[in-house]
């Protein structure tokens, strides 16, 4: 997560760039750097969030919509958004909690329009299996990443086939790692719900991975 | 049978549990094979899900190299293209040698004949104009048949002028001894006439 990312100091340091190195001895919070864009239109402390944030933010839209560029887009609009409703948000809330829901506003939209104009939401082109060469630090040999694309391949598929909700919760559970308090805050839901939700869609991606189990399971009810 | 509910799965699942639950649910693994299934294949799923190459951001880096890459070799192929294409329509080597040493030679003559009318021309005292005319009429024939015939025409127009000059030189000098034998008498004859002319005036002058 962001915040623990940049916890230890030589993180800090690198994700604020070009900041004075004493500005790394205290480490300032996502609600910090809000109130001072809030309060004083700080264009620096607004580029520190983005750096933050960018990329978790693309991640989840990538998850929810399967494609890249629709997600480097949405990460593009949620900045945007955040910017131009920063009068609005609160400083006693977590700003995590804030963007998170903007993020996914703007997912479901995207996802809605696509479903009218009937669009495949599924893109071809490999991003996906790139970039996680990009950050690996031992690269398999390459039958194994072609065994690592091909089960990635079917499992964003599966992903890609449950209802939004269900994709909603795994993909913030075990993609971006949150708590069922967190998600249940962003979703506005008990974290009873949230698992709820959390167990149903674990049961529904197994039976799309492994449709050898729905037999036994009609068997059983 | 007393299946394990999603409350208590889903923290056995993610390690979460109590060690009550994860007791309770361990032994019910052990009696119902149904649930065992269900719960390694939700156990796939969630590693499956926890390893999933999401597809991530693309590197500044890699957007910037494939471009270059790509852009190299279409640089490369142009220029491959244009060598080909110059080497086989290019023209033939030695006749481009031929057609140089032909117009240097051709440029070396004209400088050669500029320079010697130039050195002949500046020497105005000493030249004579027919001389001069003589020489260029030379040297104009002289170039046309080659540098070697050229400087056999020049030795052989050199050797002949000398003889003229020797020869007119020669003959000047015979004119002058003539000349200055005949003057030479007729100031013999003049004096004589002179001292003729004396010797009979003195008589008439002498009587009172």
């Amino acid at each position: 997560m962001p915040e623990q990312n940049a916890s230890s100091l030589g993180e800090a340091v690198m994700a604020m760039g070009k900041r004075p190195l004493w500005s790394a001895l205290y480490a300032e919070t996502d609600e910090q750097a809000m109130w001072s864009v809030q309060m004083n239109d700080d264009h620096e402390a607004f580029a520190r969030l983005v750096q933050r944030w960018e990329e978790p933010i693309f991640r989840l839209c990538a998850r929810l919509t399967g494609n890249s560029h629709q997600a480097e887009d949405l990460r593009q609009e949620t900045f945007a958004r955040v910017y131009a409703h920063r009068r609005e948000f609160r400083t006693d809330k977590k700003f995590s909690t804030w963007l998170w829901r903007i993020a996914l506003n703007l997912c479901y939209d995207a996802l809605r329009k696509r479903k009218r104009h009937g669009e495949c939401p599924l893109e071809d082109d490999q991003s996906g299996a790139d970039g996680e060469r990009d950050f690996a630090a031992d690269e398999p040999s390459p039958d194994l990443q072609a065994v690592a694309q091909e089960e990635n391949e079917i499992v964003r598929q599966a992903l890609v086939r449950l209802p939004e909700t269900g994709r909603t919760v795994l993909a913030l559970r075990y993609g971006e790692g949150l708590k069922l308090r967190e998600i249940a805050d962003i979703l506005e839901l008990s974290e009873a719900a949230v698992s709820y939700r959390i167990a149903v869609a674990l049961d529904q991606i197994t039976q799309i991975l492994e449709p050898s189990l729905n037999e036994g399971k009609r068997l059983r009810q | 049978m007393n299946h394990p509910s999603h409350e208590e799965w889903l923290p056995y699942l993610e390690g979460e549990a109590s060690p009550e639950v994860i007791k309770r649910i361990s032994e019910h693994l052990k009696v119902c094979a149904l649930c065992a299934s269900e719960m390694e294949g939700r156990r796939r799923s969630l590693q499956k899900l926890q390893r999933l190459g999401w597809p991530r951001q693309r590197r500044v880096a890699r957007n910037w190299v494939a471009p270059t890459v790509k852009w190299g070799l279409a640089a490369a192929l142009v220029l491959g293209m244009g060598f080909g294409w110059g080497r086989f329509s290019a023209p033939d080597a030695q006749a481009i040698e031929k057609g140089v040493a032909m117009r240097v030679r051709g440029e070396l003559r004209q400088e050669m004949r500029a320079d010697l009318l130039a050195a002949y021309a500046s020497d105005a005292q000493s030249a004579k104009d027919s001389f001069r005319r003589e020489l260029g009429q030379e040297i104009s024939v002289a170039s046309a048949k080659g540098r070697k015939e050229e400087r056999q025409a020049l030795v052989e127009f050199l050797n002949r002028f000398e003889q003229k000059q020797a020869t007119e030189f020669l003959s000047l000098r015979k004119d002058l001894e003539t000349l200055a034998s005949t003057a030479d008498d007729r100031l013999q004859q003049t004096r004589w006439q002179l001292a003729q002319m004396v010797a009979n005036a003195e008589p008439v002058n002498a009587k009172p």
